[in-house]
C-alpha cells in the first residue's frame, strides 16, 4: 500500500481547470520529484494533497485512508507538511519561533531543534533574529526546517530552487539525503529538472494539468522528457 | 487604430439597453408622473410617509454608491445628513434664500466640507475607514452643539419655513423627495454607466489590477466619497424640509445611518434595485413592529446578520438567483450591427 | 497647578481606554476584524455585572470573577459561531455583521433595562485618594484601573511572546494560510483571540462603570475611544496601545480643564491631526499594515 494515492483528481480555480482526473502515488521512504513548465499544475496538486485547496473529483488516500475531506491542519496533525511556494516563513517570529511553531502539532520523531539546526547551521547562528531579515536561501532552510519541526512522514515541497541562486540550491538539496536517511518520503515539486531528477527516485512529469510522464530517472532519455515537459 | 482593427470596430456597437430595462424604464416613467399628482389627491399621511421613503431611498443609494460599488463602509454618513440639516437652516434662516436656492447652496457647501473630510477618512481602510467616518460625524455632532447660532445643545427651528404655508411647504417638500429619491437611482445609473462607473466595477474586483490599468484608485473612491456624502446631505435637506426642528444629537445621530445599512443590506448590496425593495421592507416592517419599540432594530438586526451570512445579494439577489434580471441598463454589451 | 493635575488624571484615564482598545487591536491584529460591537459588548459586561451585583449581593470588582469568564465563552462562541464565517467574504460582511450585532445589543439592553442611567457602586474606594503633594490626589480607583491595565498588557506580552498558544496567534497574524500549514486550526485561534478581547473589553466596560454612569447606548462612544487609542500609539504594538489611550486620555482631560464641552473633541481633534501627520501612529511596528 503507498503512502500517498491520488486517484483520479479534478481541482478547479473558480471556472478554470488546473487539474484533469490526475493520478499518481508515492510510497514510503521514497522521493517523488514532480516537473513542469509553469502553470502546469504542479503547486495545486501539493496544495490539494495539503489540504489548502478543493478536491472537485477524484480521491485522495493518506496510509489508506480517504482524506480529501479532512481540515489542513489535522493533515499536518497526520504526518503531511507543506513547505509552500515563496517560502512563506512568519515575518513577526524570530527563526526559533518560526521552528517553533512548526513543532504546534507536537508530533514526536527525529526532528527537533537540535537536529534542525545541525541540519541547516546557518539557522543555528541566527536563532534570535527576525525572520523577516534572512537572505531567500537562509529562509528557504528555515521553511524547510520548520516542516521538519512538525515530524511529518510526509514531506510536501514546493519549487525550493525558486529565486535562488544556484550554490543556495546546491547546499539546500545538499541536505536531503540527511532528511531522507531519516526514513522521510518526500513529494518535490521543481522546476529545476536537473536538481529534481538528481534528487529523486521516481518522476512524473505535469503538463496542463495532466501527467504525460513518468518514471525512474535512470529509465528515461532527455528527448522524452522534454517532450512531456513541452508536450510535443 | 488600424484600418484591419477598425473595420472589425465598425461591425460592433456598446449596447446598453435590454428589453427589460426598457420596460423598467417607461415603467419608472409611468410611476414617477403618477406620483408627481400625488398632492391633487393623496392625504397628508401618505404623501409624508412617502418624503420619509424618498429620502431614506435617496440616502440608502447613496450608501449603497459607497459600499457596494466602492467597497467603502462609511458609519459616519450621518456627518452630512445633518450638514444638509444646519445647511438649510443656515442658507433659509439666516441668509434669507428661497428654499431650492438654499439647498443648491448647502450641496455646494457640503462639496467643500466633503472634500475636506476625505482628506482625513482616506488615512484609513476597511473597518478603520468606518470607524474614522464616526469620529468625524462626532466632531461635527459637538461643535454644532457649542455654536450658539446654530443653537447650541438644544438645536434651532426653521422660523422662515414654519412661517411658510402649511400644505405649500408639504407639497414642496413631497416633490423635492420625489426628484431626490428618483434623482438618486438616475444619478447611481449614470455613474455606473461613466468611466468613473467602470473605474469603480474594476476597483471593486481588484484594486491592484485596476491600478495597474491606469484607474486611479484614490481619486476615484475620493470622488464616489464626495457624491455620496453631497446627496445624503441634500436629502437631509429635504427630510428637515417636514420636520424642521434641527436638533445636534438628532441630526448627526447615527441611527440615520443604521437605516441605510438595513435598507441596502436587506435589499441587495451592489444592485441599484436593492435599495428600492429595502426601503419598502423596512418602512414595512417598522409600521408592523411599531408596537414593540426598540425590538423591531433587534429584529432587523438580526435578519441583516442572516442576510450578510446566508443571502449576501440580499433579497434582490434572492429574488433574481433564478433569472438574472436588471431593471437599471448598467451593462455594456457588444452587439454586432 | 491644574495642568499638572489634569495630565495626572488623564494619564490615569490613559489606562481605562488601554483596556478598551487592546481588544481591538488584538482582533484586528489576528484576523484582521475590525468588531464594531466591541463597545458595545463592553456595555453588556457592565450590565452583567450589574445583574449579578443585584442578584448575588457581591461588589462590582467582585464581579469581574464572574462576569469576565462569561463573556470571554460567549466571545469564543461568537468567533466560532458566526464571525468566522464572516471572514472570507472580503471587507464587507465582518462590519456589516458585527455592525446588526452592535445595534441588537444595544436595543435589546434598552428593551431589557431601559434607557435610565446606571451605575455600579464599588464603594468607598470610588472617591479613596492617594495624596501626591497637597495639590494632587490620585484616585485608588483609577490608579488600580491603570495598574490592571499596565498587568493585563504585561500578561499578555507574555503569552504573545513566551507561549505555544501566543506564537500560533502572531503566526495566524502573519499569514493565516501558512498557520494552517503547520497545523494551528485557525477557526479555534481566532476565536481564542476573540474570548481574550472581549475578556479584556469587559474588565474595562465594568471599571468605567464604576467610574461614570452609563447607558445601553454608550457603546459606540467606547468603540470610538478604543479605535482612537489604537490609531494614535499605532497599529501592530500592544504598548503603542497604552501610549495611545494615555495620551487621549490626557486630551481629553487637558481639553476638559479649559471647558468642559470640549473634553471629547479635545480628544478627536487630536487623534484627526495625528491621523493626518503619521497615519501609521507613533509606535507603529515596522512593517505594521496601514489601518
Amino acid at each position: 500500500m503507498s503512502l500517498l494515492e491520488v486517484a483520479n483528481a479534478s481541482a478547479f480555480y473558480g471556472d478554470f481547470q488546473a487539474l484533469f482526473d490526475l493520478s499518481l502515488v508515492v510510497d514510503e521512504g521514497e522521493t517523488v520529484a514532480i516537473i513542469g513548465a509553469n502553470g502546469a499544475g504542479k503547486s495545486t496538486l501539493l496544495r490539494v494533497i495539503a489540504g489548502l485547496h478543493p478536491l472537485r473529483a477524484g480521491m485522495l488516500a493518506y496510509d489508506g485512508l480517504p482524506i480529501s475531506q479532512l481540515a489542513a491542519h489535522r493533515r499536518v496533525l497526520g504526518g503531511i507538511c507543506l513547505v509552500p511556494e515563496g517560502r512563506r516563513i512568519f515575518p513577526s517570529l524570530s527563526v526559533d519561533e518560526n521552528l517553533q511553531v512548526g513543532a504546534h502539532v507536537g508530533r514526536r520523531g527525529a526532528w527537533n531543534l537540535a537536529s534542525v539546526k545541525a541540519l541547516f547551521p546557518m539557522l543555528a547562528k541566527m536563532a534570535r533574529r527576525s525572520a523577516a531579515v534572512l537572505s531567500g536561501g537562509e529562509q528557504q532552510a528555515l521553511a524547510i526546517g520548520r516542516a521538519l519541526m512538525a515530524n511529518p512522514r510526509l514531506l510536501l515541497l514546493d519549487e525550493v530552487s525558486l529565486g535562488l541562486a544556484p550554490i543556495v540550491v546546491g547546499q539546500l538539496y545538499a541536505a536531503m539525503p540527511q532528511i531522507r536517511a531519516a526514513g522521510m518520503t518526500t513529494l518535490l515539486v521543481e522546476q529545476n529538472t536537473n536538481q529534481a531528477l538528481a534528487a529523486a527516485d521516481r518522476v512524473y512529469c505535469l503538463l496542463e494539468g495532466r501527467v504525460t510522464l513518468t518514471g525512474r530517472p535512470t529509465d528515461l532519455a532527455r528527448s522524452q522528457i522534454t517532450a512531456a515537459y513541452f508536450g510535443f | 487604430m488600424t484600418a484591419a482593427s477598425q473595420r472589425v470596430a465598425s461591425r460592433f456597437r456598446v449596447q446598453w439597453a435590454t428589453r427589460t430595462s426598457r420596460l423598467a424604464t417607461g415603467l419608472g416613467v409611468v410611476l414617477f408622473a403618477g406620483l408627481a399628482t400625488l398632492p391633487a389627491w393623496g392625504e397628508g399621511g401618505t404623501l409624508r410617509l412617502l418624503i420619509e421613503f424618498f429620502g431614506l431611498l435617496a440616502m440608502a443609494q447613496m450608501w449603497n454608491l459607497l459600499a457596494g460599488y466602492g467597497g467603502l463602509v462609511s458609519i459616519g454618513q450621518q456627518a452630512f445628513v445633518g450638514i444638509g440639516a444646519y445647511g438649510l437652516f443656515i442658507f433659509t434662516d439666516l441668509t434669507s434664500l428661497p428654499v431650492l436656492p438654499a439647498i443648491a447652496c448647502m450641496a455646494a457647501g457640503s462639496v467643500v466640507i466633503a472634500i475636506f473630510t476625505s482628506l482625513f477618512a482616506f488615512r484609513l481602510r476597511g473597518g478603520y475607514f468606518a470607524i474614522g467616518t464616526w469620529v468625524i460625524a462626532e466632531v461635527f455632532r459637538i461643535v454644532a452643539s457649542n455654536v450658539r447660532e446654530l443653537g447650541a445643545g438644544t438645536g434651532v427651528s426653521i422660523a422662515s419655513l414654519v412661517r411658510m404655508d402649511a400644505t405649500e411647504r408639504l407639497e414642496l417638500t413631497y416633490w423635492l423627495a420625489l426628484g431626490v429619491g428618483f434623482g438618486s437611482i438616475v444619478l447611481v445609473t449614470l455613474i455606473m454607466r461613466s468611466r468613473l462607473g467602470l473605474g469603480l466595477a474594476a476597483i471593486h474586483d481588484s484594486e491592484v489590477a485596476a491600478a495597474g490599468l491606469g484607474v486611479n484608485v484614490l481619486q476615484t473612491k475620493r470622488i464616489v466619497y464626495v457624491i455620496a456624502s453631497v446627496g445624503c446631505a441634500i436629502a437631509g435637506s429635504v427630510l428637515y424640509l417636514q420636520l424642521l426642528r434641527i436638533q445636534p444629537v438628532a441630526a448627526f445621530s447615527v441611527d440615520w445611518t443604521v437605516k441605510m445599512i438595513f435598507i441596502v443590506v436587506i435589499g441587495g448590496l451592489g444592485r441599484i434595485e436593492g435599495p428600492i425593495i429595502g426601503a419598502i421592507v423596512f418602512i414595512a416592517m417598522r409600521e408592523l413592529l411599531a408596537d414593540y419599540g426598540s425590538a423591531y432594530l433587534v429584529a432587523l438586526g438580526l435578519v441583516m446578520i442572516v442576510i450578510v451570512v446566508l443571502a449576501p445579494r440580499g433579497l434582490w439577489g434572492l429574488l433574481t438567483s433564478r433569472w438574472s434580471i436588471a431593471l437599471f441598463a448598467i451593462r455594456r454589451r457588444l452587439v454586432e450591427r | 497647578m491644574e495642568w499638572v493635575n489634569a495630565v495626572v488624571q488623564g494619564v490615569l484615564l490613559g489606562g481605562l481606554y488601554a483596556l478598551l482598545a487592546t481588544g481591538l487591536s488584538l482582533s484586528f491584529g489576528v484576523m484582521r476584524l475590525v468588531n464594531l460591537a466591541h463597545g458595545d459588548l463592553g456595555m453588556l459586561a457592565a450590565y452583567l455585572s450589574l445583574v449579578s451585583v443585584s442578584m448575588v449581593g457581591i461588589g462590582p470588582l467582585e464581579s469581574l470573577v464572574v462576569v469576565v469568564p462569561a463573556v470571554m465563552i460567549l466571545g469564543y462562541v461568537l468567533q466560532r459561531g458566526l464571525l468566522n464565517f464572516t471572514l472570507r467574504g472580503g471587507v464587507l460582511p465582518p462590519l456589516l455583521v458585527t455592525f446588526g450585532l452592535a445595534v441588537i445589543i444595544q436595543n435589546a439592553l434598552l428593551t431589557m433595562f431601559s434607557a435610565d442611567s446606571q451605575g455600579l457602586d464599588a464603594g468607598p474606594i470610588e472617591t479613596a485618594s492617594l495624596a501626591i503633594t497637597d495639590q494632587i490626589a490620585v484616585g485608588w480607583l483609577p490608579l488600580l484601573t491603570l495598574a490592571v491595565a499596565v498587568g493585563i498588557l504585561v500578561a499578555l506580552q507574555l503569552v504573545l511572546s513566551r507561549t505555544g498558544l501566543g506564537r500560533a496567534l502572531r503566526a495566524a497574524s502573519d499569514d493565516g494560510e501558512a498557520a494552517r500549514m503547520v497545523g494551528i486550526n485557525n477557526r479555534h485561534i481566532y476565536a481564542v483571540a476573540m474570548a481574550i478581547a472581549l475578556g479584556t473589553v469587559a474588565i474595562g466596560g465594568i471599571f468605567l462603570g464604576i467610574r461614570t454612569t452609563f447607558g445601553p447606548a454608550d457603546g459606540p462612544a467606547r468603540l470610538i475611544f478604543a479605535f482612537e487609542s489604537v490609531i494614535i500609539g499605532g497599529l501592530g504594538s500592544l504598548w503603542g496601545t497604552l501610549v495611545g489611550g494615555i495620551i487621549l486620555g490626557i486630551s481629553q482631560t487637558v481639553g476638559g480643564q479649559i471647558s468642559p464641552a470640549y473634553q471629547l473633541l479635545a480628544g478627536h481633534l487630536v487623534f484627526l491631526v495625528i491621523l493626518l501627520l503619521r497615519p501609521t501612529g507613533l509606535f507603529a511596528l515596522p512593517g505594521a499594515r496601514e489601518a
